[in-house]
């Protein structure tokens, strides 16, 4: 081989030169050039997976659950009748990021997902690239939806990220990355199902089991908190951590939509509050719901304490969180909104959230915003909504609010308190997403009133209402008592399911 | 040693891939349109085929995983052994061990434990595999029904083979681009 001449050299060195500089160049200008301006407020939304405002002594519970989101909502605004758009993360995620219905977005079935002409409305493409958007989601449903945005999202966080142990697939195709999630993650190597692959499936779970087996549980008497149906471990302490040291790396300004998976079961609680409600205290029984799986009174208390103890648990990390953030000065330029995307319900036979029944439990969720600089407590008694999060943001950062967006600005933050507005709540998982809606239930909330709609469950369609102000608790059936109101708001519930429907009626 | 002389033709290789091709894909394949009808109600029918590719994929990688065992035993192993009888006990071995694989893949689901105990005879059940290989292979008979199977089922390659290189191409582009 010839020897490299000295000229050789230096047109080699020559042309390198640039090749090497220009990545390094071009990645430091994308860095600085398109930093968006700084003195715009950081927006978090911290939502918690399944976690119901009833259980939350913050809003009242009995039990002290919440003692450091009662720290949070001393400076914050509480709003204390506040609705998911759905019972389960799918359609209550797709409606907080797109400010929609599920009826709209059509998010309704199990690893559904948004119809292209809203998912093109997402929250992410709202902020707009003057702002560094991130996204987290930890629970794999909202990882269903937020990875359909993933072209408007500049970080996007995989959900085994802060996590013990994952084995999940569709990280390693960060292009496709949300129907490999579907085709890999979702069906050929679904944890709660047969595997669809007949010789690697039973390979990954094998490994998989093996190596969760090894993971150390200290702190943690039942087991580490991790994903039913989908391979994801983690700590509460390595997540709440990891959100922490997170948010000031950021380039301002920010938006992140940070959706942790706790409280949603399987109830983890730490050796700190494990079995710290064995109190002897026990909620009002109420009848059996015909449309429940008809569990025991005793098995309803035992999950409902475990999953007490839990928020309990998942509020001492939050607690932590809360110090560094005040630490960082994080508060002093950003709006920061803690929520869920449903509840969870322990009655009328139902332990669960995945079901026909929108009773409080399950679609009444927490809302606490916490704006720059925020000093003092302020509530809301107002019926909102989860599609209210995106117009809200949208008003409060000077950007505007898609038109499609069903929802209003928040009272507080730019818009007003209204007690004659209709909010809705929808369950129609067993629905086809693109035909009209035959087989769900729609919760109604208006003023104080809430009407319950069934229909498709064999028998007639049915309606409840109640009157929350003076029956929290929904026993007290109205319906047939007050037949003007009840009239009233069962023809504006069906007229908006038949114009909701109607782009789907043949 | 000619180990290139003991590796089988391209008409032995069809034969018992062919073998593979039906068990393996057929498996996901009855799992794929048993969810179609859900998957219908949410996503679209280019989102269904993306679905189908992968699918096809993981098939294609298992199913090259699985024939390389017989190819690999009859290029190691003296050829009176194996290769003398490749689409006879190349199609009895990927039979019987994805006989087992399914039962394993049966067996799994998250309201029981994981059945570790069936990966923990896995070693003896291979030995009783191919111990039931060299057995059976003797067995006329079942040696021409086996040869002419396979034969058979070669014509699910012609199926198979294209639709997975459109899988191939499906997955490559929507992941580079």
């Amino acid at each position: 081989m010839s020897k490299i001449s000295r000229r050789s050299f230096l047109k080699l060195v020559g042309a390198a030169t640039p090749a090497i500089l220009f990545p390094a160049v071009t990645s430091w200008a994308e860095r600085n050039l398109n930093q968006g301006d700084a003195s715009k407020p950081n927006v978090i939304v911290l939502l918690f997976d399944a976690m119901s405002a009833r259980n939350l002594s913050v809003y009242g519970y009995p039990r002290p659950t919440s003692t450091n989101l009662e720290r949070f909502a001393d400076h914050a605004t509480v709003y204390h009748s506040h609705y998911s758009g759905g019972n389960y993360t799918i359609p209550g995620t797709a409606s907080l990021l797109t400010g929609t219905y599920p009826w709209t977005s059509r998010a309704i079935n199990y690893s559904g997902g948004v119809v292209p002409g809203v998912a093109e409305n997402n929250i992410f493409r709202a902020f707009g690239e003057d702002y560094h958007r991130l996204a987290f989601p930890q629970s794999m449903m909202a990882n269903f939806i937020v990875s359909q945005f993933k072209a408007d999202i500049d970080t996007f966080l995989p959900a085994g990220a802060f996590g013990k142990l994952d084995s999940l697939l569709s990280e390693y195709f960060p292009k496709d990355q949300n129907l490999a999630l579907r085709a890999l993650d979702d069906f050929m190597f679904k944890m709660d199902n047969k595997p669809a692959s007949m010789v690697l499936g039973p390979v990954q779970w094998s490994l998989y089991y093996r190596d969760s087996a090894r993971l150390p549980t200290e702190g943690y008497p039942r087991g580490l908190p991790h994903n039913v149906t989908y391979p994801l471990y983690f700590s509460l302490e390595d997540l709440f951590s990891g959100v922490a040291s997170l948010i000031p790396t950021l380039p301002k300004p920010f938006f992140t939509y940070l959706h942790l998976y706790p409280p949603h079961a399987p109830y983890r609680a730490s050796d700190r509050f494990d079995s710290k409600f064995i109190d002897g205290w026990w909620p009002e029984a109420k009848p059996v719901h015909r449309l429940s799986d008809g569990f025991s009174e005793s098995k309803l208390t035992s999950a409902r304490r475990s999953y007490d103890e839990y928020i309990a648990s998942l509020d001492w990390e939050f607690g932590k969180l809360l110090d560094s953030w005040e630490d960082a000065g994080v508060f002093e330029n950003s709006y920061v909104i803690i929520t869920s995307d449903h509840g969870e319900i322990f009655e009328r036979g139902e332990a669960r959230h995945t079901t026909p029944l929108l009773y409080d439990p399950v679609v009444h969720i927490p809302l606490l915003i916490s704006a720059p600089g925020q000093k003092t407590r302020r509530d809301i008694y107002a019926p909102t909504n989860a599609v209210d999060i995106l117009p809200t943001l949208m008003q409060l950062t000077g950007k505007s609010i898609p038109a499609e967006s069903e929802g209003k600005p928040l009272p507080g933050f730019g818009g007003v308190e209204d007690f004659e507005r209709s909010t809705f709540t929808v369950e129609a998982k067993r629905n086809p997403a693109f035909a009209p809606l035959k087989q769900a239930t729609v919760a109604m909330r208006k003023g104080n009133q809430k009407l319950i709609y069934y229909t498709g469950y064999g028998g007639k369609n049915s309606f409840e209402m109640y009157d929350l102000e003076k029956d929290l608790e929904e026993l007290n059936d109205l319906y047939p008592a007050r037949p003007a109101v009840a009239k009233r708001m069962r023809e504006e519930l069906l007229e908006t399911l038949l114009a909701a429907d109607k782009p789907y009626t043949k | 040693m000619n180990f290139s002389s003991r590796f089988p033709s391209l008409k032995q290789l069809a034969q018992v891939y062919s073998v593979v091709v039906v068990v393996v894909y057929g498996f996901s394949m009855v799992r794929f349109f048993w969810r179609v009808p859900s998957l219908i109600n949410y996503s679209t029918s280019g989102q269904i085929g993306v679905i189908l590719s992968y699918m096809l994929i993981v098939n294609l990688i298992e199913s090259l995983m699985i024939v390389s065992a017989p190819v690999v035993l009859s290029v190691i192993l003296p050829g009176k052994w194996f290769f003398d009888q490749f689409v006879t006990k190349g199609v009895l071995l990927v039979s019987l061990a994805l006989g087992y694989a399914g039962y394993i893949a049966s067996h799994i689901n998250t309201e029981e434990p994981f059945p570790y105990p069936l990966f923990r005879w896995a070693p003896l059940v291979f030995i009783l595999i191919l111990a039931l290989v060299f057995l059976l292979a003797r067995v006329k008979f079942v040696a021409k029904f086996l040869e002419w199977a396979s034969e058979q089922l070669e014509v699910f390659l012609v199926v198979s083979i294209p639709l997975t290189a459109i899988a191939l191409i499906v997955v490559l582009v929507r992941n580079i681009f």
